[in-house]
């Protein structure tokens, strides 16, 4: 039995969790900084930063409070060095530096993005090999993983990410930030009433563009008004989100036609939208051998219990860092070669 | 009594292990962009050398700013989950003042002299006990972090200033002036404001913290009493928050700003 306490605070949450095999959530204490960051309609990293380091000692404290442990029941650090904002990175990381350091444990270095897919396993053990469409405010990425701790990115986006193109049809709307959760009640209202244009819909591979989808609904709207039209904004929500899904669920598609996995795992901030829930579950009736993996939506956000998933693979691989781990902001997965399936 | 001092409020970092109200050993860097990777293992080896484990620390001090707002958050990170998980009280210092301290203690030992004046002297006076010394960060557009003191005496406040209000105010104190931090940076506009009193502006090397002054201030200081609660004296609201109050009154907030899920 291996017990993990990990540190999350690459964004806007900060996060200490405690969790045992990678799989048993012991606690999750989230602090979330929202209601600060509405003020100014986006995630301000300074103000970020001043929030995690007024929490980091209360989550921890929750934390382990939670799950009735002792700093000596654990066996390691997990902690989220990258990718993120590198001020909110550094409070997570020299919090998680200290208490390594302080209780003589081992650290374990996670990369945020394997966190939101390892919360699957908080769901069902991901069957490997496994396809990953990771979907949240700063990613939109397609992962293959031949076995626990081996991602590579079939297909990312070149613009927005997907969660920030709701964000930006939000502010459109005047809705409140972030606007997933808003746009996807918005659009169980309404009907897809508008045809909107699919980006690369025609093109091989696996990767995304929202850019243009953004620029769309926004020039419909000006144009409407310019008309003195009014649209209604659940159909206008309705269509906007038929076209995010379509565009996942295509690509998504493609990749499971393309590559024998056993399982699809369906992670990050979006993965709590209910309209790409339901879509992917339709899609898996075309493949009846593959399981489909959706992180619980109570893990779907930025979280710590994720980043103890992602570090009991490592830790299980002996994957450790010493007392002068680094932040990396940018941090991501290495691409996937993708010459061998040249010969189709 | 093993207490570990911490500064990390600009670019040179300073860890020292002090024993009984005595350094017994630092770890000094100057390079940018390096706290979050050394101070862990500095804090470590320190202790190592000592033959001391983290358990033998007993108290923990730490440079609470103003300073850098990135270095005054890797500093009081570490100091408040130290202290937190190891439940040892924490002091919080001010920056400034620990600078301060740091040079008066100089002073009383004989080492600082007149002559350790980087700058031609308009008036080369004896430092004496009466020395006012002036410590101030660089804030960009003629504004400093600043605090001024004469002895144990706050006679200026640390604050974030216009470099000119700063002057103003100890020009009007008759008392020979020592400037610690970045007062070359400003050294035309403080030597004339400053024109009438025998006056010595440190440089760069001469105002590296060593903790002496930490530490001697964190043998009176009262240790801090909600850990959870500490943030660094940033000594400035964010441009953000500024922009945002111009246009809001925050008036009580029915939500706040951060709240557990």
């Amino acid at each position: 039995m291996t017990t993990l306490i990990a540190f999350e605070s690459s964004a806007d949450e900060t996060s200490v969790a405690v969790v045992k095999d990678g799989k048993t959530v012991l606690s999750n204490a989230v602090a979330t900084q929202i209601n600060s960051h509405q003020r100014f309609g986006g995630i301000v990293p300074e103000v970020a930063s001043r929030h995690h380091l007024e929490w980091i000692t209360k989550t921890l404290d929750i934390a382990l409070a939670d799950a009735k442990v002792q700093p000596e029941d654990l066996d390691g650090v997990a902690v989220t060095y990258g990718p993120g904002l590198v001020g909110s990175l550094l409070v997570g990381l020299m919090g998680a530096k200290t208490f390594a350091m302080a209780h003589d444990l081992p650290l374990i270095p996670v990369n945020h993005l394997a966190g939101h897919i390892a919360a699957a396993n908080f769901n069902q053990p991901i069957v490997f090999p496994a396809l990953a469409l990771m979907v949240s405010g700063g990613h939109t990425e397609l992962v293959l993983m031949e076995e626990p701790n081996d991602f590579h990115i079939l297909g990312e986006t070149f613009d927005d990410a997907a969660g920030e193109s709701y964000d930006k049809v939000g502010r459109l709307l005047n809705l409140p930030y972030p606007a997933g959760k808003a746009i996807d009640e918005l659009a169980h209202k309404g009907q897809v009433t508008i045809d909107f244009p699919q980006a690369m819909a025609k093109e091989a591979g696996y990767d995304f563009s929202f850019s243009g989808l953004k620029s769309a609904v926004i020039n419909q709207v000006h144009n409407a008004e310019q008309r003195g039209e009014t649209i209604k904004e659940e159909d206008l929500a309705a269509s906007f989100q038929a076209a995010v899904i379509k565009a996942l669920v295509g690509r998504t598609k493609r990749a499971l036609t393309d590559f024998p996995v056993k399982s699809l795992v369906l992670a990050g901030g979006v993965a709590a939208n209910s309209g790409l829930r339901a879509a992917l579950t339709d899609l898996m009736a075309d493949f009846p051998a593959v399981d489909f993996i959706p992180v619980p939506k109570q893990y779907t956000g930025d979280n710590a219990a994720m980043i103890g998933a992602a570090g009991y693979w490592n830790y299980q691989d002996k994957i450790f860092s010493d007392l002068d781990l680094n932040t990396n902001p940018g941090l991501d997965f290495p691409l996937a070669d993708l010459n061998q399936q040249d010969n189709e | 009594m093993n207490i570990l001092v911490i500064d990390t409020s600009n670019q040179p970092l300073l860890v020292g292990l002090g024993q009984d109200g005595q350094l017994l050993d630092t770890f000094q860097t100057d390079k940018p962009k390096n706290h979050s990777i050394d101070l862990l293992p500095a804090i470590k080896s320190l202790l190592a050398a000592q033959e001391l484990t983290v358990q033998d620390i007993d108290q923990i001090a730490v440079a609470k700013g103003p300073g850098s707002f990135t270095g005054l958050r890797i500093g009081l990170t570490v100091g408040k989950v130290l202290a937190d998980t190891l439940n040892k009280p924490l002091l919080a210092i001010s920056s400034l003042q620990s600078l301060a301290k740091q040079v008066q203690l100089k002073q009383q030992s004989g080492i600082l002299a007149a002559e350790d004046s980087t700058v031609q002297n308009p008036h080369p006076g004896k430092l004496t006990k009466d020395t006012v010394v002036l410590a101030l960060f660089d804030a960009r557009n003629q504004n400093v972090f600043a605090g001024a003191y004469l002895g144990d005496t706050v006679v200026l406040e640390d604050g974030h200033y216009p470099l000119e209000e700063v002057l103003d105010l100890v020009s009007q104190v008759a008392e020979p002036v020592v400037v610690v931090g970045d007062g070359l940076h400003f050294q035309d506009t403080i030597e004339e404001a400053l024109s009438n009193q025998p006056l010595t502006i440190l440089d760069h090397d001469q105002s590296l913290p060593t903790g002496t002054g930490l530490l001697a201030l964190a043998q009176t200081a009262t240790p801090v009493e909600n850990i959870d609660d500490l943030t660094p004296s940033y000594l400035r609201k964010t441009q953000a928050e500024l922009n945002w109050e111009q246009n809001h009154q925050d008036d009580g907030q029915d939500k706040p700003y951060v709240f557990k899920v």
